[in-house]
C-alpha cells in the first residue's frame, strides 16, 4: 500500500528537486517515470497502429482514385472485367441496407428498452436483459447462415410477393425474386443492431433520475405521458450513442450481408432485388483480383470509412444541439 | 460419407506410399527396368523445400498429392498449397524471386497481358515460363425448380439466353420444345454465377461463345470470357445471384427455387440436392449428356493438341462428350536459376528446380501397378477426371524444358 501512494505522490515538477536532494527519494521518481513512459509509450503505440493503418489502406487506393477519379462514387458500372469501377451500385447498397436496419430497429429497440426498465415485472427483468446480451454475442455469420437458410426462402415465398400484392407492385418492391435481397439485408441487419439499441438505451433509461419520474407521475402525467417527456428525452445522449454505434454496424457489416444480399452489381430501384455493399463486395471479389481490382476496394474502404466517420459526426451534432437545447 | 471417403483414400495412398518407400529399393529396379521413370521412391539429392500458390480448383488435388509425394521423397519438402486463386497464383509466380513460390497454379493458361499486368519494369517474357496441364474437370448445370427431376435438356443457345435475361421463365417454348416430357413450371427463372475470379466461370463462358457462335439473333454469349475477374456478372440479369467460389454457388442453387448455376463437376458430386437435378448439354454432336468422368474423359480426348495458348476443350464433336471441360494448370520459370526461386546460389537452384519438375510431373501422371498410385490417381479419388495419356506426355515433354542455370537438363 505504501508503494503505491509513493508512486503517485510527486508530481513531474517535484521530481528533479527530488533527484538533487538526495538519493532516497530517487527510486520513486524513477518508478514515476516509467509509470508516465508507459502510459505515454502505450498511447503512443495506439497511435501510430490507428495512424499506419490509415495511411495503409489510403495509399493503397491511390491507384484507383488515379484511374477512376470521382467515377468510383458517382459511376453506376461495376465491371472489374472491363476495367470499369463504378462505386455508386455498392455505395447505395451500403445506406440503403443500414437505413432500412435503423428504421426498424429503433423504435422496436428504443420501446423494448423502456419496456424492460419501466413495464417488465422485476423478476423478469434480468434474465430479459440477460437475453438481450446474449444476442449481441452471436456472431454475425450465425446470423447470416439462418438469413441465407431460412428466411431467403421465406421472402422468396411469401413476404416478397405479399409486398408486391399489397403493394400493387410498386416499383421498391418489384421484379423477380430470389429471395436474396437488399430488403433481406436489411432485415437481418435489424435483427443484428437490435440487441445493440435495446442493451445501450436500457442502460441509459435505467440512469435517469426516479425523483423525475415520481415528479412527473406525482403532478399527474399519465405513465405514457412520463415515459414519452421525462424518460426518453432524459436518456437522449445514451439511446444517440446506441443507434450511432447500430448505424456503425449496420454500415459496416460484411459476411451476413454478403451471404444474403445476392451480390448483384446492377443499381436496382427495387428493394425486393438483390444488390450489394461495400463490404460484401469486398469479401466477395477480392480472391484473385488484380492489382488495380483491390486498389479500387481499397478505395471503397476508404469511402466506407468516410460514411461511418460522418456518422458519427452527425450523431454527436445532434447530441450537441439537443443538449443545448436543455439547458435553454 | 463422401469426405469420409476422400480422408480415407489419402490416407490409403500415403500408407501405401510409406510401404512402398520402406521397401524401396527392389521395386525400383523392377521399374527402372520396364523403363517407367514413375517409381515407388523417388529422390532428389540434396534436400530441397518447394511452394506452390494459386487455383483453388486444384487445391483439393494438391492437398492430397503433396502428402502422398512428399511420403515417397525423403529429401522432398513441399509446403502446403495457398488457394489463393488462378489471379494470385500468376502473379506470385511472376515474382518468385520475392514470393519465394516455385509453382503458380491457373486454371487458363497465362499470357502476356497477365504478365504486363503483374508487372511494370524489366517484365519477363511468356516464353520465359512453361506451362503444364496437371488436372482435368468439367463444370455441371444444376437446377432447383420444384417437380422437375434430373436430366433436364438444355443447349448452349438456351443457356446464353438464360444468363443474358432473354428467357425469363422455366415454361418458355425454348426450353419446353426440348423437354416434352418434363411439366415446366411457369416460375421465373433465378440464374446464380460467380460473384470472384474463377477459371469456373471462364470454362461455363468459354462454352457459350464456341457453342453459340453459328446462333444468329438471341441465344449468343457476344462476351469474350477473360481471365481476370472472371466474372459474368455484369452482363446478366439484375435478378441473378452472385455468390463467391463453387460452393457458395451449390449452396445458393440448393437454396434458391426456381434458380439453375454452374458449378465444377466435384460439387455436385458432393451435394445431393445439386446431383438430384443436374442437366443434360447438347454436345458438338447435337447429343446431351450429363457429366460424367467418362464424358468429360471423352471430351477432352478429342482436343489432343492442348498446350498453353491453345487449351479450350468445351464443345467436343464426340458421341459420349461432355461439352462443358477445362483443364488446370501450372506455372514455372523455364529457367530455375537463384533469383527465379529464390534461394541462395544456383546449385540449391537446380536442386529446387529438380524437384519440383520430379514433383509435377508426377502430380501429372497416373501410377502403374509396379509403381503405386501417382497423381492422377489421386486426383480420381478426388473427383477430378485422370488426365488422358497423351495429355501425361505433353506434361513431360514440357517439364523437360525446364533447365537449370548452366542451361543443364533437370529430369
Amino acid at each position: 500500500m505504501p508503494e503505491a501512494i509513493d508512486t503517485v505522490e510527486p508530481t513531474a515538477a517535484a521530481a528533479p528537486k527530488d533527484r538533487a536532494s538526495g538519493a532516497r527519494r530517487a527510486p520513486v521518481a524513477r518508478s514515476d517515470r516509467a509509470y508516465w513512459a508507459t502510459l505515454y509509450g502505450t498511447t503512443a503505440i495506439f497511435v501510430v497502429i490507428c495512424v499506419a493503418f490509415l495511411v495503409t489502406l489510403i495509399w493503397n487506393s491511390v491507384p484507383a482514385w488515379r484511374f477512376s477519379g470521382l467515377g468510383l462514387i458517382t459511376g453506376t458500372k461495376w465491371d472489374p472485367q472491363n476495367s470499369s469501377y463504378g462505386g455508386l451500385p455498392l455505395i447505395v447498397g451500403t445506406l440503403e441496407t443500414a437505413a432500412i436496419a435503423l428504421v426498424l430497429a429503433v423504435p422496436i429497440g428504443i420501446t423494448a428498452a423502456v419496456s424492460i426498465v419501466h413495464l417488465v415485472p422485476s423478476r423478469l427483468r434480468t434474465p430479459l436483459s440477460s437475453f438481450v446480451e446474449l444476442l449481441a454475442a452471436v456472431p454475425s455469420v450465425v446470423y447470416g447462415m439462418v438469413g441465407v437458410l431460412v428466411m431467403a426462402p421465406k421472402f422468396q415465398g411469401d413476404v416478397l410477393p405479399w409486398l408486391q400484392h399489397v403493394t400493387g407492385n410498386f416499383f421498391l418492391f418489384s421484379g423477380t425474386v430470389s429471395g436474396y435481397s437488399v430488403l433481406l439485408a436489411g432485415t437481418v441487419l435489424t435483427i443484428m443492431v437490435l440487441p445493440t439499441i435495446v442493451a445501450l438505451s436500457r442502460d441509459a433509461i435505467a440512469t435517469v433520475p426516479h425523483d423525475q419520474v415520481e415528479g412527473a407521475l406525482s403532478v399527474g402525467a399519465t405513465k405514457w405521458q412520463t415515459l414519452r417527456k421525462v424518460v426518453v428525452p432524459g436518456a437522449r445522449v445514451g439511446i444517440t450513442g446506441a443507434v450511432t454505434l447500430a448505424a456503425a454496424r449496420a454500415l459496416g457489416e460484411t459476411i451476413a450481408v454478403a451471404m444474403v444480399i445476392g451480390g448483384n452489381v446492377h443499381l436496382s430501384r427495387s428493394l425486393a432485388q438483390g444488390g450489394t455493399t461495400i463490404a460484401a463486395q469486398i469479401a466477395q471479389s477480392f480472391d484473385g483480383a488484380t492489382a488495380l481490382t483491390i486498389s479500387n476496394l481499397f478505395a471503397l474502404s476508404v469511402i466506407l470509412i468516410a460514411i461511418t466517420a460522418s456518422v458519427n459526426l452527425l450523431g454527436r451534432r445532434l447530441l450537441h444541439r439537443a443538449n443545448r437545447g436543455a439547458m435553454l | 460419407m463422401r469426405l469420409t471417403f476422400r480422408r480415407a483414400a489419402t490416407a490409403t495412398a500415403v500408407v501405401g506410399a510409406t510401404f512402398a518407400l520402406a521397401a524401396g529399393p527392389a521395386f525400383a529396379a523392377v521399374a527402372a527396368h520396364s523403363g517407367d521413370p514413375y517409381l515407388p521412391t523417388d529422390t532428389t539429392s540434396p534436400a530441397a523445400t518447394i511452394s506452390g500458390a494459386g487455383s483453388s480448383f486444384a487445391a483439393p488435388l494438391q492437398n492430397t498429392a503433396i502428402p502422398a509425394y512428399s511420403a515417397r521423397n525423403g529429401n522432398a519438402t513441399i509446403n502446403a498449397y495457398q488457394a489463393v486463386g488462378s489471379g494470385t497464383g500468376e502473379a506470385d509466380i511472376i515474382k518468385a524471386g520475392s514470393t519465394g513460390i516455385n509453382w503458380g497454379g491457373t486454371d487458363v493458361p497465362m499470357g502476356t497481358a497477365d504478365i504486363a499486368k503483374n508487372c511494370s519494369s524489366g517484365c519477363p517474357a511468356i516464353t520465359e515460363f512453361v506451362q503444364v496441364p496437371i488436372g482435368l474437370g468439367g463444370v455441371g448445370i444444376s437446377y432447383n425448380v420444384p417437380g422437375v427431376k434430373t436430366g433436364l435438356h438444355l443447349n448452349a443457345t438456351i443457356l446464353a439466353d438464360i444468363y443474358n435475361g432473354v428467357i425469363t421463365k422455366w415454361n418458355a417454348p425454348q426450353i419446353k420444345k426440348l423437354n416434352p416430357k418434363f411439366k415446366l413450371p411457369a416460375a421465373n427463372i433465378i440464374p446464380v454465377f460467380r460473384s470472384d475470379s474463377s477459371g469456373t466461370s471462364y470454362i461455363f463462358t468459354n462454352f457459350l461463345q464456341v457453342a453459340t457462335k453459328s446462333t444468329t439473333s438471341s441465344g449468343v454469349w457476344p462476351y469474350a470470357p477473360t481471365k481476370n475477374e472472371i466474372n459474368t456478372y455484369a452482363h446478366t440479369p439484375s435478378y441473378g445471384v452472385a455468390a463467391a467460389h463453387n460452393g457458395g454457388v451449390a449452396s445458393a442453387i440448393a437454396n434458391t427455387k426456381d434458380s439453375i448455376g454452374y458449378v465444377e463437376y466435384s460439387y455436385i458430386l458432393l451435394n445431393k440436392k445439386l446431383a438430384g437435378s443436374v442437366a443434360a448439354i447438347q454436345n458438338g454432336k447435337g447429343i446431351y449428356q450429363s457429366p460424367t468422368v467418362g464424358g468429360i474423359a471423352a471430351d477432352a480426348a478429342l482436343f489432343p493438341h492442348v498446350n498453353s495458348t491453345t487449351f479450350a476443350i468445351v464443345f467436343g464433336k464426340g458421341k459420349t462428350a461432355y461439352p462443358i471441360c477445362g483443364y488446370t494448370w501450372a506455372v514455372v520459370w523455364r529457367l530455375q536459376n537463384a533469383s527465379h526461386t529464390n534461394t541462395a546460389n544456383n546449385t540449391v537452384a537446380a536442386a529446387t528446380g529438380t524437384l519440383l519438375v520430379k514433383y509435377l510431373d508426377w502430380l501429372a501422371h497416373s501410377g502403374t501397378s509396379s509403381t503405386g498410385k501417382a497423381g492422377q490417381d489421386i486426383a480420381a479419388l478426388d473427383g477430378y477426371v485422370p488426365l488422358p495419356k497423351n495429355i501425361q506426355a505433353l506434361a513431360t515433354r514440357t517439364l523437360v524444358t525446364v533447365v537449370g542455370s548452366a542451361n543443364q537438363k533437370l529430369i
